[in-house]
């Protein structure tokens, strides 16, 4: 006589957590974040160098403020796009020579350019990463200045991760602050994706360096 | 009439607008010759950012930085011309 309650044998199927903390190491399960154009959060990019990498070093991390952080800038330069329309609408600029009109409108359009330009990369080249030995936080603060930091593993002494907001609780992006106790006291990751994973993936990093660095996590 | 006279007359409204357009006229050139600057030092950033990390997906970025140089380019030629 078949069984009427009988459960699906179909096995059920694990989804792989993004977890390296666990405490069995022999299911620590590295998922590879492929690294794409807006990637924001990579885990394990293989494909990509820091120009100080040493030989034996592994990137670990690549971390981007959150793609949703573009949103402010992206719609200023629709509203700049749109300026010139409402601006001959409403006013009338017969009084200057038509050269002049075409060239202005011109003008107009090339500093919006610029200015989409310059904020996407920015955002395009401010990057955070994390190898097996140190922490590295690239800054360029504007198009002229350029702003490395970076502390080795062992220097961190605290990390803290903070997610606050609507937007930012729903996207689950946030602030990674790490302690150091290097001559820099202190290096921020603004606006990255998973704060909470970062945070526990640079504190697995640090409490089992060895390990991680014999393939074993 | 007398050259203080001629002098005032000289100073009249259509003469003193055009030497407004041409004011205007030599600060936007030299506001296009600006930007025609900083489209060549785009170019030189988006160079020195990708140094930084190797590797990453940057070449829409320099094409984008090099037409922007080639845009800028043309732009202050038709300024020379148009203005």
């Amino acid at each position: 006589m078949p069984d009427i309650f009988v459960g699906s044998s179909k096995p059920k199927e694990t989804k792989p957590s993004l977890s390296v903390g666990s405490k069995d190491k022999s299911q620590k399960i590295i998922l590879k974040h492929p690294l794409g154009f807006f990637s924001a959060f990579a885990l394990n990019p293989h494909q990509i160098r820091y120009e100080a990498q040493d030989a034996n070093e592994k990137i670990v991390l690549f971390l981007r403020r959150h793609f949703f952080t573009n949103v402010g800038w992206i719609l200023m330069t629709f509203c700049l796009i749109l300026v010139p329309f409402f601006a001959f609408s409403f006013f009338s600029f017969d009084f200057v020579p038509m050269g002049f009109r075409f060239m202005g409108l011109i003008g107009w359009y090339l500093l919006t350019f610029a200015f989409a330009f310059e904020r996407f990369i920015s955002w395009f080249f401010n990057v955070n990463i994390v190898t097996d030995q140190r922490i590295v936080d690239v800054n360029f603060p504007s198009i002229l200045y350029k702003d490395i930091s970076e502390t080795k593993l062992e220097n961190v002494q605290d990390i803290s991760s903070k997610t606050g907001g609507f937007i930012r609780s729903f996207l689950n992006y946030g602030d990674v602050m790490i302690q150091t106790a290097g001559a820099l006291p202190e290096l921020n990751f603004e606006a990255v994706p998973h704060p909470d994973k970062v945070a526990e993936v640079i504190n697995d990093l640090q409490s089992g360096r060895e390990d991680y660095q014999h393939g074993s996590l | 009439m007398a050259p203080f006279d001629q002098f005032i007359q000289s100073l009249s409204l259509s003469s003193f607008d055009s030497l407004v357009w041409v004011l205007i006229k030599i600060l936007a050139i030299i506001g296009f010759a600006l930007y025609l600057a900083f489209a060549a030092i785009v170019i030189r950033q988006v160079k020195i950012m990708s140094e930084v990390v190797e590797g990453l997906f940057i070449w829409p970025l320099r094409l984008m930085a090099w037409i922007h140089l080639g845009v800028a380019v043309f732009i202050f030629l038709l300024a020379l011309i148009a203005l």
